[in-house]
């Protein structure tokens, strides 16, 4: 084994130009199949940092009629879970938030924090790596406010010196103490504090009907998920039968926490891990290629070997050691350019792809890596180290150096090649226009010039009143009288409003009763809820079909209002003008005023759902966005919001700012990903594939060299011999692609669920694939029939 | 040592079958060394890559010290040829990306010797062929003299009973190519079987006997009556 590895390190040296394509193309194949794999495991496979993390489940809440299968729990639905269940030996809650970090002489921050109830980080089995966690005796309404701060937000805003513990900070407005730190890496959303969930739930927390927890749990001993799903919809099926009006219809569902956090972009992960991988393949096969025509050359070395009594096994070893030898280096490279693209590939990932962050060259993945070195270096050394020459006495006696070349077996790989790159330039060809759709989707709104960002007024300037008086909130109101005016008179602007959601922010459902249509509990339908202020349909450029917009008028003390979208009307008014008639939620009643356009609130690719808008004046909310539409730039209206914001609250920073056009291409994120990365792997596989065949047909004209000076000495025109080499090449391209359509149409079901607008089987796709294909292959055979038409046939036949 | 009979082989093309070797019938007994001569195309190389069980395709009797070869399959052929054979060519074939001393490993190497064993066999193979100072070149330094000298220690270096060679001296000027076949003679009188396949006629001198083919016939055998060497006589 060492003779063969010096060996083969020596014949690698002495043809470095060889060395070097082979170990090219591996790095290239390696590399994006090592990167991909890095956020796969980050996402998919890498354990979350809790104690037996297996052990760890969310528990959502679903509502059979909506169809709704992740929902949050209700405050009280959570106090009865944690109160019946045995199948959990801890039980906790989360509320995501975003808050104003406030402290004297320091610039605030907006942080985005979990408010979390006592046994959080109990159920977590995670313990400070500072201080102390947050415990039941934090989580009671009048405790003292507390806080735990990321490791992250400790190391950038406190320089990670212990004085932080103890410290006094203000979160919207209210005092809180720093007791603790966790460790790095504890939390893999970027969330940055945890605070007690208790003393900051607001006026909804004894409502059945409010699903805004997340409920996670850890199993107890010896208790399955079955089981504990078994429970927990026992459970709910009791609270369905004492709450009917609420819960009705209403079940759990019980997973594993780590599927919470990936199960939804699972098949798109793995559509790219097949993707690359078929890239690897192609590598491996112009490796193999390449090797084979190096392995023709040598067939001399080789029979002279197995003269000596060398068997065929032993030669094999030593062919496979040199194919192996060049998949580690390629490794090594492919390593260097998995590192240099991983933060290109972390920021073209979708907000939507969760612990992306955590890719990078762990041991897991640099494990992957060397076994898909080894695996692609056997591969690619398969071909060359199995067609060893059996012909040892006349490759001896003929002393011929150029001895027959393996050629049907290359061509075999060059076919193969093709195939792949069928296949995946039929997928990326099938994202391209799928995208190309989403973008062509009107969203219902216009994007151009419409610029949004989010506030939170402070509790602490901004007391949520009791229940009762929910709907009379003056100093929000009062606020919101004030900031409009602002927003309207700044340069550029044309139109201004609030809302709680912008166009592209799905929001709150809650189910809506329709005057006349009585539905019963379980059998409500669940509708999107969103809050706006006057002039905000013309801000977003939404047209009103019916009816009026919201106006000053609609304001507390007057009648309630709604506008309905229609879908709505399509659902509860089909063929009929829901204008005039009424509808309740929330304990109101409201009139229907008017019918706007459809948006497609959850993304392109999603059809409007029912929704109502009522008016934020009648439903005020401390947490909203402001919409402004403006013919300035962004760079000018942006700090021109803040301006007029802190001139109405100094304490209120702007966050999660976006224009409407940034808002739409994030929707687009994942299928951008997904577009962008199949693409590039697209044009890789047409270029492996074009060297491939641009290979095997130089090498071809330079076997033939004899054969051509025949014919040319026989009469043939230049032109018939170059047209023999393109037909060669265009010939066995299109074996490949015969088979490369029947692969192609088989593998592009597996994108169904990630197309739009566009069948899996699309013959103008798979028309453009074929001739770009077919493009490629002319393009490859053109130097060697350049050459083939060039040959002296006085030389060539001389030669021989 | 060697025995055939009726030993035939032969290629199907489109006309039917075409003969190389026709019924060949001849017996090498051990210390011989004798040369197997005829024109182009008489089927000499084909003959000896049979005897040196680099050709399997053959039908007929081959009996080499005890063993029925024709009875043998390809692998236990390969096996004998390992322990009991040598091979030079005439165009030497020695491997160019390796020296001297790696070029007489390489058939150790596939012989399942120990690697110290190895060593020790090599050093003395290049002391007995006075080219202990070539050991680290590569074939490319030598001359065609020196490679296959080389190549005749190659063949040697494994202790083998006999020697094949395949136009030894073909590559050779003619003073190269009498130290050749002089160094074969020593070789034979220290106790190796040598067959030869040789145009020369001199060369065909420094063995006992000549086998003639022709058109993949045994045209006949003869004793070599001026011998040139020095040594005399029959072969023991």
């Amino acid at each position: 084994m060492k003779q063969d590895i010096q060996y083969a390190i020596r014949t690698l040296a002495r043809t470095p130009g060889f060395t070097a394509v082979a170990v090219v193309t591996m790095a290239l194949g390696i590399g994006a199949t090592t990167g991909i794999f890095s956020v796969v495991h980050a996402v998919l496979w890498n354990p979350l940092p809790f104690n037996e993390p297996g052990r760890l489940a969310v528990i959502w809440e679903t509502d059979a009629h909506n169809k709704s299968f992740e929902e949050g729990a209700s405050t009280p639905d959570f106090v009865d879970f944690r109160r019946d269940a045995r199948s959990f030996s801890g039980l906790a809650a989360v509320q995501g938030r975003w808050l104003n970090l406030t402290e004297e002489r320091r610039e605030p921050e907006r942080i985005s924090a979990n408010a979390v109830s006592g046994t959080y980080f109990d159920v977590l089995g995670v313990r400070a790596a500072l201080g102390r966690a947050l415990g039941d005796a934090d989580d009671r309404p009048g405790a003292a406010g507390v806080v735990v701060l990321s490791d992250a937000l400790w190391r950038s805003r406190y320089a990670a010196s212990r004085d932080a513990l103890g410290r006094e900070i203000s979160l919207d407005g209210a005092p809180y103490r720093v007791v603790g730190v966790m460790p790095p890496g504890f939390d893999s959303t970027d969330n940055q504090a945890w605070i007690p969930l208790a003393p900051s739930l607001g006026a909804f927390k004894d409502l059945r009907g409010v699903h805004n927890l997340l409920v996670i749990g850890r199993l107890a001993q010896r208790v399955s998920f079955e089981r504990a799903g078994a429970e927990m919809s026992a459970i709910a099926a009791r609270l369905a039968r004492q709450y009917p009006d609420d819960n009705a219809g209403r079940s759990t569902r019980v997973l594993p926490l780590a599927e919470a956090y990936s199960g939804g972009v699972r098949p798109s992960l793995l559509v790219l891990l097949g993707a690359v991988a078929l890239v690897t393949l192609i590598s491996c096969a112009n490796v193999s290629g390449l090797l084979l025509a190096r392995a023709a050359g040598r067939t001399r070395e080789i029979a002279i070997r197995r003269a000596l009594g060398a068997e065929r096994g032993r030669i094999a070893r030593q062919l496979l050691t040199e194919s192996v030898l060049v998949a580690l280096v390629g490794c090594l490279g492919g390593l260097a350019l998995a590192a240099w693209g991983r933060d290109a590939l972390v920021a073209l990932s979708p907000q939507s792809l969760p612990r992306v962050s955590e890719a990078g060259l762990n041991l897991p993945v640099l494990l992957f890596s060397l076994l898909l070195s080894a695996a692609c270096g056997i591969l690619a050394g398969l071909a060359p180290a199995v067609s060893g020459t059996r012909e040892i006495e006349r490759s001896l006696r003929a002393g011929d150096h150029r001895a027959a070349a393996r050629g049907s077996v290359r061509g075999v790989l060059v076919a193969a090649q093709i195939v792949l790159a069928c296949v995946l330039t039929t997928g990326a060809g099938l994202l391209l226009r799928s995208l190309q759709n989403l973008r062509r989707v009107d969203p219902g709104f216009r994007a151009a010039g419409l610029v949004t960002a989010r506030i939170q007024l402070p509790r602490s300037k901004y007391p949520e009143p009791p229940r009762e008086n929910f709907y009379k909130w003056p100093e929000v109101l009062r606020f919101y009288d004030e900031v409009l005016p602002r927003l309207r008179a700044l340069p550029g602007v044309s139109s201004a409003s609030l809302a709680v959601n912008h166009p592209l922010r799905e929001g709150w459902t809650s189910q809506v009763e329709v005057e006349g249509q009585v539905q019963r509990p379980g059998e409500r339908d669940e509708t999107r809820i969103r809050p706006i202020s006057p002039d905000y349909f013309r801000t977003t450029g939404t047209p009103v079909l019916r009816g009026r917009p919201l106006d000053e008028r609609d304001r507390q003390g007057a009648p309630g209002v709604v506008l309905v979208n229609e879908a709505f009307a399509r659902r509860y008014f089909p063929g009929r003008d829901p204008v005039g008639r009424t509808l309740s939620f929330w304990d109101r009643k409201r009139e229907i005023v008017g019918v706007v356009r459809d948006v497609r609130f959850r993304g392109p690719a999603h059809e409007s759902e029912p929704a109502v808008y009522p008016s934020l004046f009648q439903v005020p909310i401390s947490d909203v966005f402001l919409l402004v539409r403006s013919s300035a730039t962004r760079a000018v209206v942006i700090p021109a919001m803040r301006t007029a914001v802190r001139a109405v609250e100094p304490d209120v920073a702007l966050f999660q700012v976006r224009t409407a056009d940034e808002l739409l291409t994030e929707s687009l994120g994942s299928s951008r990903f997904e577009t962008t990365l199949l693409s590039l792997f697209g044009v890789a596989a047409l270029l492996l594939s074009a060297l491939g065949l641009y290979g095997l047909l130089a090498y071809s004209v330079a076997r033939r060299t004899r054969e051509i000076g025949i014919r040319l000495a026989l009469g043939a025109r230049r032109s018939d011999l170059a047209g023999m080499i393109v037909r060669e090449g265009l010939a066995r391209c299109l074996a490949g692609l015969a088979v490369g359509a029947v692969a192609a149409l088989a593998s592009t079901r597996l994108l169904s669920s990630l197309l739009y607008g566009v069948r899996p089987s699309d013959p103008l796709i798979f028309a453009g694939v074929f001739g770009t294909l077919l493009a490629v292959a002319l393009a490859a055979s053109l130097l060697p029939a350049r050459r083939a038409a060039s040959v002296d046939p006085w030389k060539a036949l001389r030669t021989e | 040592m060697i025995e055939l009979r009726n030993l035939e082989k032969a290629f199907e093309t489109r006309a039917g079958q075409t003969f190389v070797l026709r019924r060949i019938d001849l017996k090498i007994e051990s210390g011989e060394f004798v040369t197997i001569m005829g024109p182009s195309g008489a089927g000499k190389t084909t003959l000896l890559s049979i005897l040196g069980m680099l050709d399997h395709a053959w039908t007929g009797e081959f009996r080499f010290l005890e063993h029925d070869v024709h009875a043998m399959k390809p692998r236990e052929r390969i096996d004998l040829n390992k322990k009991h054979i040598g091979f030079v060519f005439q165009q030497y074939h020695l491997l160019d990306d390796l020296t001297v001393a790696e070029n007489l490993d390489i058939p150790l190497s596939y012989r399942n010797i120990k690697g110290s064993e190895r060593a020790a066999l090599v050093a003395d193979t290049l002391d007995r062929f006075q080219i202990v100072g070539k050991k680290d070149l590569f074939p490319n330094q030598l001359s065609g003299g020196q490679q296959q000298l080389v190549g005749v220690a190659r063949a040697l270096i494994a202790n083998p009973k006999l020697l094949l060679a395949d136009e030894p001296t073909g590559n050779l000027h003619s003073d190269q190519g009498r130290e050749i076949m002089r160094l074969f003679q020593k070789l034979n009188d220290e106790g190796t079987t040598i067959v030869q396949v040789t145009h020369s006629e001199e060369n065909a001198r420094y063995g006992h006997r000549i086998i003639r083919l022709r058109d993949g016939w045994i045209l006949g055998e003869e004793t070599v009556k001026d011998r040139i060497g020095t040594t005399t006589g029959a072969a023991r």
